[in-house]
């Protein structure tokens, strides 16, 4: 509360003298036309403007001692008058370059760039309307230095994952922190009970539920200084979105949007066509594997059956009877792909009101987005409607309300590892196993009829109630995962301006959402062989209450100087209810999604997560000379689940060196030096301060024992309390350039950053044999560091024509320095883990290794083939070495372009899909037959003589050519779990990709508006994912299998990314 | 001056604030029973119960039994164990189960029920535990932490195997005292014999005699198996409740979940039911068809793989053949015998396991010492008497303990030192010529803990059987 007494000592330095005079005028745009609801202020005052009506006028009350008059408009460079002896004032404004680019400050006030000292990225709504994605995050990939957007996987509605300046904590959530219009709205991405990373359904994003097309800016504050005034939760940097607004005394626009997008699937993972289901050479019916018979060596025509007993009846009427011989030459796997894939396609249709009188000013939207993904059945729709208003309710109160309502639904299909998952039934699939029969009735062979049965490949006569794994029939046709979010956001912000130098902001808001999702498998389903019906309900509601004081003396000593003050205090809380109801166990078999058909046991549980945390904060800004521009800003804050209270500083300086050490000139027409610092931080989860009791099941390899299921019991929880939780606090440094040149023709923004975070909140892992696996404590320490440039060239820059090339790079570096004692953390669990390890950057990749000598070389076997290793150790990095964008963009006339690259250069990639299924012999170069040339062995010891056709591959692993054939893929050099040598899934995942293409025509003109009252129609056409250049086969490898997670660089089944087509036409009225 | 007014108003709203009174007990935990309010006590024995059924019957088990020619691995990860592929990784789950699921728990329930009048029975079963899940640690992996494990060091050291073992009889002994001047109570929370302190010391002799043996101890093996368990019924077993999906057999719910991974047919054990056992006393059909389990679908499974088939932790049979075993090598031949003919009776009375089909044969009957004389039934390549009835007994020890820690055991006590008597299946794959000999300290041991050792692998011998 000390910092109270600041308050005191700018507000004393108020001088107040009073005396007015009025100055009217007219504002005109360059082509003549009246500039309606254009801005007009006297400088260094905020308060007290006004704004132009229908026909460009304006008429303001200045102070005496008014010097400058600020005219401003969104889209246009703001200019500033001197206030002469005359009282009318006329002004021309022209269209804004980035001149007087505005950043959106933390509390979400705009300032302009070039003052100040800390760096952000903005992107407008005309670049994320040009994407065409159709959720908002996605459209921001590679459009910013130093901020990786990557999407989970293509499924609909799937999560994003943004990280920003690499990872700035170890245990907590990467996602940065999303305020909306000053009030800090839920990001959550939640799995929950029914659903798990590694294996399960893919969850969304919940930011997403913003409706692009409200979008005005989205604004990145990347340092830590920017963020500061957010303490606790800013370490992953701050998204700043701005929601449109209507404008004073602007008549009504109208405008009506469509857009329809194509989706299909980017990358197919490649199969193999030539053997048959079987082993050994051997065609088996009933075989896991694909290492059967050569399948053109088959007599063809149609399989001998055994028509007497079993059969399998399917819904269509097929029967399936036992093979006695197999014949049939047929393969199937692009009939079995297309049985699940098909064209995906976006509709996303919006209309929106905007306008204002002289007091008010409106903007309302509705929209409705529907979208039906690669995967049949797998859907995502969104509707949305926004109410924003301002009020000038007296010349002193203006009050802003925005009010969002949005109701999404959506089915997603199951994934990753997962026997019930889409990806894993189908590509294990024998390229001679037709899956299209996937649910009939089964005879036994004394005529015992079970209806509704699955069938799937490892049980073609559908005679078992396990399938073992889905047919993908089944997953997606049967299986239903939907999820249905009713979210309701409502902020107000009371502006009241009691005097000229001072300004009171009341800012309040309330974001709640109801995620409703159930989980339904039928009877006869893998993993869920008596059913599956889980109903799993968050409750979230987050509310946000600021008070600001602004203070503002524009000129002290002789107008060199200007001083600003900020003061506020912020209450925020969240509380989140999850309730949890699942059954895995049906009494008849019947598509009724209701526990009523449910049998003991029942799962059932409920969780509270609640945390407050309220701060005071204080900012100083100085500037003087209009060249230096200092901020100090500190923050003090308590939260419910740290002990104590923190502080949180910063502090950044710009100079613009142009102004005085190297006057503008014909090269360099703007210069900046930027410098700052500041301290961030995360909150600790709740509830760690004691060890609890928990309730358990003790698996010791997929062979579980619940305690549940034996009237229940207690542990002391594997997780240790601790009473000590702190924040974790990341100390970023940096320091950075802004220079435009040769006449503003070429922007360079360049900043080095360094960042250390201490205290990293994480459960650490004990070792085993203290009692306790992992206890959550500040233990570890981890930092980054890198450059971030931003450039643009303007080759041509005509009014009627123009080109621009852009781009971006950053080469963060990160380092885990210390994990509080242990050298390992995995973040993600099965073969191929995503780890913190001392001295390695977060994310490493951790598995299964070939044993090597002292000399780093493979240590083979006498019969020249790797050995496992028998300890696990590093086996690749996900990081990228660097990455980047780069695009050129353009306009001819009213036909605007867009080309954007993103490259991810020398980072890792697990390609656990791929090595499985060489165990299962179905992926393509497993496929393979070779004619061996000389004697080789193979790795069970036998040799195979010089002329011989064999099934498999020849590698050289160090001391001669070896034979891999299913012995070798079938144990160490494919499949999964910690027996094969899984460091030989790990290969180099970057790539380079075609991230956007647009194109878009505005039609406007007095004839348009004649003959059909529209002021303009927009068409635009886009592509998303057009070209993909990577090594990695069969899948984009910015898919991730935990989603939106700290560990990455893994994939296992994880459903397929997409490339898309999007047209869209805007009607504006 | 109303601007005055103002800076007073803001002074007062912003001196108001005190921050952290505002989230004061918001950080109760509203979701778990914590530790520092309430003592479990006796609720945590069915988890330490559990805990040491995945010990005893779990992964390290179904390893052991591929590892030894009972079974084999057919598919991804058994296919490759099966062929001697292991890494650390496959231990975390038992290492888990035994110092945090037996071992810290056993020590809390001690401790909060010190002042209870059932305090002697808790302590003495959960000791029982203890001693069974660390001692069959001990025989997997060699040198493990005892002395310090679960009592508030970090990192606790590692002991050598024979000590620990030497500690585990140790623990038994107190265990067994303390049961004997305990009070018998109803106690539904255990969940192997209801509170019975007489089981439960019969049982802590039959561990103890498991280990003796393990140890070469064969004197106070002897000793010891003789108060052990002596009747079917005192048998320490996991009766699966099997009321859903997370209470059923545990081979039952592996194959059930990772189909195919594991199977019977063609492995060492299902060739010896089908032919060598089988002579004129013996027919194995019976047993062999119960052992015989469907990898592929585990609903099939009516045998020892059925869903809520009992699992013998500790069991009669078992300890029968402690007995049979040292009477053989240090006491009497015709006690030996004597005992071997006691469990063949029982073998023939049916009661031993299920007969799953009517027809199969099922033939134990007694055996004479001419059976092991030169030429012999049991005898046919002429050896010693003494060494052809020893054989026969580890032979049916490997038989009767099928699914157990036991017969993994025992071939690496004998398959080095002791060829002539020792069931030597054959090899998973031809590149070795020798048995697994241990398990790899898990790989969360090794991560957390500086003072785990380099570890040696699966091919070289733990201290005992050095």
């Amino acid at each position: 509360m000390k910092k109270s007494i600041y308050l005191f000592l700018f507000l004393t330095f108020a001088i107040l003298s009073y005396g007015q005079r009025k100055i009217t005028g007219v504002v005109l745009t360059k082509d003549g036309d009246p500039q309606i609801g254009a801005n007009i202020i006297v400088k260094n005052n905020t308060a007290g403007g006004t704004t132009t009506d229908v026909d460009g006028k304006y008429e303001i009350i200045v102070p005496a001692d008014a010097r400058i008059l600020q005219y401003s408009y969104i889209g246009f460079e703001t200019k500033e008058v001197e206030i002469g002896t005359s009282d009318v004032i006329d002004v021309v404004m022209s269209e804004g370059q980035f001149l007087e680019e505005v950043v959106v400050t933390a509390l979400g006030f705009t300032a302009k760039k070039d003052r100040s000292g800390s760096t952000a990225s903005s992107i407008n709504t005309t670049s994320i309307k040009s994407s065409g994605e159709p959720t908002l995050l996605n459209s921001l990939a590679g459009k910013a230095s130093g901020v990786k957007i990557v999407r989970a996987n293509g499924d609909p509605g799937a999560g994003t994952n943004i990280q920003i300046r690499g990872a700035n904590t170890i245990g907590g959530s990467t996602q940065p922190l999303v305020i909306v219009d000053g009030v800090p709205m839920s990001n959550d991405n939640l799995y929950g009970t029914g659903s798990s990373r590694a294996g399960g359904v893919s969850q969304q994003s919940r930011i997403n539920d913003i409706n692009p097309e409200d979008v005005e800016s989205v604004q990145i504050l990347k340092g830590a200084s920017a963020a500061a005034l957010w303490g606790s939760r800013a370490a992953n940097g701050v998204l700043m979105i701005t929601t449109k607004q209507g404008k004073l005394n602007q008549k009504m626009k109208v405008s009506v949007s469509s857009s329809l997008s194509l989706d299909e699937i980017n990358r197919r993972h490649p199969m193999q066509t030539t053997f048959g289901q079987g082993a050994a050479g051997v065609f088996n019916a009933t075989s896991a594997n694909s290492w059967g018979d050569k399948i053109s060596t088959r007599a063809g025509g149609q399989d001998a059956i055994n028509t007497a007993g079993e059969r399998f009846v399917g819904e269509d009427g097929r029967i399936v009877y036992p093979i006695t011989k197999k014949n049939a030459q047929d393969v199937f796997v692009d009939q079995n792909f297309d049985q699940v894939f098909q064209r995906g396609f976006v509709t996303d249709n919006n209309i929106t009101f905007s306008g204002g009188g002289a007091k008010t000013n409106n903007y309302f939207s509705a929209g409705y987005l529907n979208q039906e993904g690669i995967i049949k059945n797998s859907a995502y729709t969104r509707a949305s409607i926004r109410f924003n208003n301002q009020t000038q309710m007296s010349d002193k109160f203006v009050l802003t309300t925005k009010a969002n309502y949005v109701h999404s639904s959506a089915n997603r299909i199951q994934q990753n590892s997962n026997t019930a998952g889409m990806y894993l039934g189908l590509l294990r699939t024998p390229p001679d196993f037709d899956n299209s029969i996937y649910k009939g009735t089964h005879f036994s062979a004394a005529g015992v009829a079970t209806p509704n049965r699955q069938r799937s490949y490892r049980r073609y006569l559908g005679n078992n109630i396990n399938p073992t794994w889905n047919n993908p029939g089944w997953t997606v046709f049967e299986q239903k995962a939907p999820t249905t979010v009713q979210r309701f956001a409502l902020s107000s912000n009371l502006n009241y301006n009691p005097s000229r130098w001072l300004q009171l902001d009341l800012r309040a808001g309330s974001d709640i959402y109801v995620d409703d999702r159930t989980y339904f498998s039928p009877v006869g389903s893998a993993a869920f062989n008596n059913g599956r019906y889980e109903s799993e309900i968050f409750r979230n509601t987050e509310t946000n209450a600021d008070l600001i004081a602004r203070t503002d003396f524009g000129k002290l000593m002789n107008g060199t100087l200007g001083i600003n003050g900020t003061l506020g205090f912020n209450i925020n809380d969240r509380l989140r209810k999850a309730n949890f109801t699942g059954s895995q166990s049906f009494l008849v078999n019947s598509t009724l999604q209701n526990f009523n058909n449910s049998v003991a046991p029942f799962e059932v549980n409920n969780s509270i997560n609640h945390i407050r945390s309220n701060r005071l904060y204080g900012i100083l800004s100085m500037d003087y000379a209009d060249q230096l521009f200092l901020n100090v800003s500190g923050t003090q804050e308590a939260a419910s689940s740290v002990s104590g209270t923190y502080f949180y500083p910063s502090a950044d300086l710009a100079w613009q060196f142009t102004k005085s050490l190297v006057p503008a000139n014909s090269i360099l027409s703007f210069g900046k030096l930027r410098l700052s610092y500041g301290k961030v931080g995360v909150q600790p989860a709740a509830y760690r301060f004691g060890t609890t009791y928990e309730q358990f099941a003790y698996s010791t390899y997929d062979d579980a024992l619940d305690i549940n299921e034996f009237g229940g019991g207690f542990r002391l929880n594997d997780d240790q309390g601790n009473n000590s939780l702190k924040p974790e606090i990341k100390t970023e440094f940096e320091i950075g350039t802004d220079l435009r040149l040769l006449k503003d023709k070429i922007t360079l923004g360049a900043t080095y950053y360094k960042n250390t975070i201490d205290d990293i909140l994480l459960a650490i892992n004990l070792a085993p044999s203290s009692g306790f696996l992992s206890k959550y404590a500040n233990a570890a320490k981890m930092e980054n560091k890198g450059l971030e440039l931003d450039l643009g060239v303007k080759i041509l820059d005509e009014k009627k024509y123009g080109l621009e090339l852009y781009g971006n790079f950053n080469n963060n570096k990160n380092k885990v320095l210390s994990l509080g004692g242990v050298d390992r953390l995995a973040i993600t669990d099965q073969s191929i883990t995503s780890n913190a390890i001392v001295g390695q950057p977060l994310g490493i990749l951790f598995a299964s290794k070939a044993l090597r000598q002292a000399d780093g070389k493979l240590a083979l076997n006498d019969r020249g083939f790797p050995q496992l290793a028998p300890v696990q150790g590093i086996v690749g990095d996900p990081n990228p070495d660097w990455r980047g964008g780069a695009g050129i963009r353009g306009y001819l006339g009213k036909l605007n372009f867009n080309v954007l690259f993103e490259t991810y250069q020398g980072a890792d990639f697990a390609e656990r899909t791929r090595f499985v299924l060489y165990a299962f012999g179905t992926y393509q170069d497993v496929g393979n037959e070779v004619t061996l040339t000389k004697d080789l062995v193979n790795s069970a010891g036998k040799v195979f003589p010089s002329g011989s056709v064999v099934r498999g591959n020849i590698k050289n692993f160090g001391s001669g050519d070896v034979l891999l054939d299913e012995g070798w893929y079938s144990s160490l050099g494919g499949g999964l779990g910690g027996s094969a040598i899984n460091e030989f899934a790990v290969n180099d995942g970057s790539w380079t990709r075609l991230r956007e293409v647009s194109l878009d025509y505005s039609f406007s003109g007095s004839k348009l508006k004649k003959y059909t009252k529209l002021s303009s129609i927009d068409v635009s056409i886009s592509g998303r994912n057009l070209a993909l250049w990577t090594d990695i086969l069969g899948i984009d490898p910015e898919v991730n299998q935990s989603g939106v997670d700290n560990g990455f660089g893994i994939e296992y089944f994880t459903n397929p990314s997409t490339k898309s087509w999007v047209a869209s036409i805007k009607l504006n009225f | 001056m109303k601007n005055y007014r103002y800076i007073f108003l803001l002074t007062l709203v912003f001196s108001m604030v005190s921050c952290e009174k505002l989230v004061e007990g918001i950080n109760d935990n509203p979701n778990a029973i914590t530790a520092d309010s309430f003592e479990a006590g006796v609720l945590l024995l069915k988890g330490i119960q559990l805990a040491n059924i995945g010990v005893q019957v779990g992964h390290q088990t179904r390893i052991g039994s591929m590892w030894s020619g009972q079974t084999k691995g057919v598919l991804l990860l058994y296919k490759s164990i099966y062929e001697y592929n292991i890494s650390a990784e496959e231990t975390n789950q038992i290492w888990q189960n035994a110092y945090q699921g037996v071992i810290k728990q056993a020590k809390v329930l001690r401790e909060q029920t010190a002042s209870s009048p059932s305090a002697k029975l808790l302590s003495g079963i959960t000791k029982v535990v203890e001693a069974q899940t660390t001692g069959t640690l001990a025989s997997l992996f060699g040198d493990i932490p005892f002395t310090e494990a679960a009592s508030d060091i970090a990192n606790p050291k590692f002991e050598s195997q024979k000590s620990v073992l030497a500690g585990v009889q140790t623990l038994l002994d107190q265990a067994i005292a303390e049961l004997e001047s305990a009070t018998t109570i109803t106690l539904p929370e255990d969940l192997y014999y209801g509170g019975n302190k007489t089981k439960w010391t019969k049982a802590a002799y039959t561990i103890k005699a498991r280990f003796f043996t393990l140890t070469r101890e064969y004197d106070k093996a002897l000793a010891s198996a003789k108060k052990g368990i002596l009747a079917p019924a005192d048998a320490m077993v996991f009766t699966p409740p099997a009321i859903g999906i997370g209470s059923t057999n545990t081979n039952f719910k592996v194959i059930d979940q990772r189909a195919g991974y594991w199977g019977f047919t063609g492995s060492f054990m299902d060739d010896l039911l089908k032919t060598k056992r089988n002579h004129t006393k013996t027919n194995e059909a019976a047993r062999l068809n119960y052992y015989r389990f469907d990898g592929n679908t585990a609903n099939n499974n009516k045998g020892i793989a059925a869903r809520n088939r009992a699992q013998i932790l500790a069991g009669y049979e078992e300890n029968l053949l402690y007995i049979a075993e040292a009477e053989a090598r240090i006491g009497s031949q015709t006690e030996a015998l004597n005992t071997l003919n006691t469990l063949r009776a029982h073998l023939q009375s049916g009661k031993a396991f299920e007969k799953l089909n009517a027809a199969d044969g099922l033939t134990y009957a007694a055996f004479t010492i001419q059976d092991f004389e030169p030429g012999g039934i049991e005898n046919k390549d002429n050896k010693a008497t003494g060494t052809a009835l020893l054989r026969e007994i580890i032979e049916e020890k490997y038989v009767t303990n099928y699914l157990t820690h036991v017969p993994f055991e025992d071939l690496r006590r004998l398959s080095v030192k002791e060829k002539e008597i020792a069931v030597l299946p054959p090899f998973n794959i031809n590149s070795v010529s020798k048995y697994p000999q241990r398990f790899i300290v898990a790989q969360s041991e090794i991560s957390a803990n500086p003072l785990a050792p380099n570890d040696p692998g699966i091919f070289v011998e733990n201290e005992i059987n050095r």
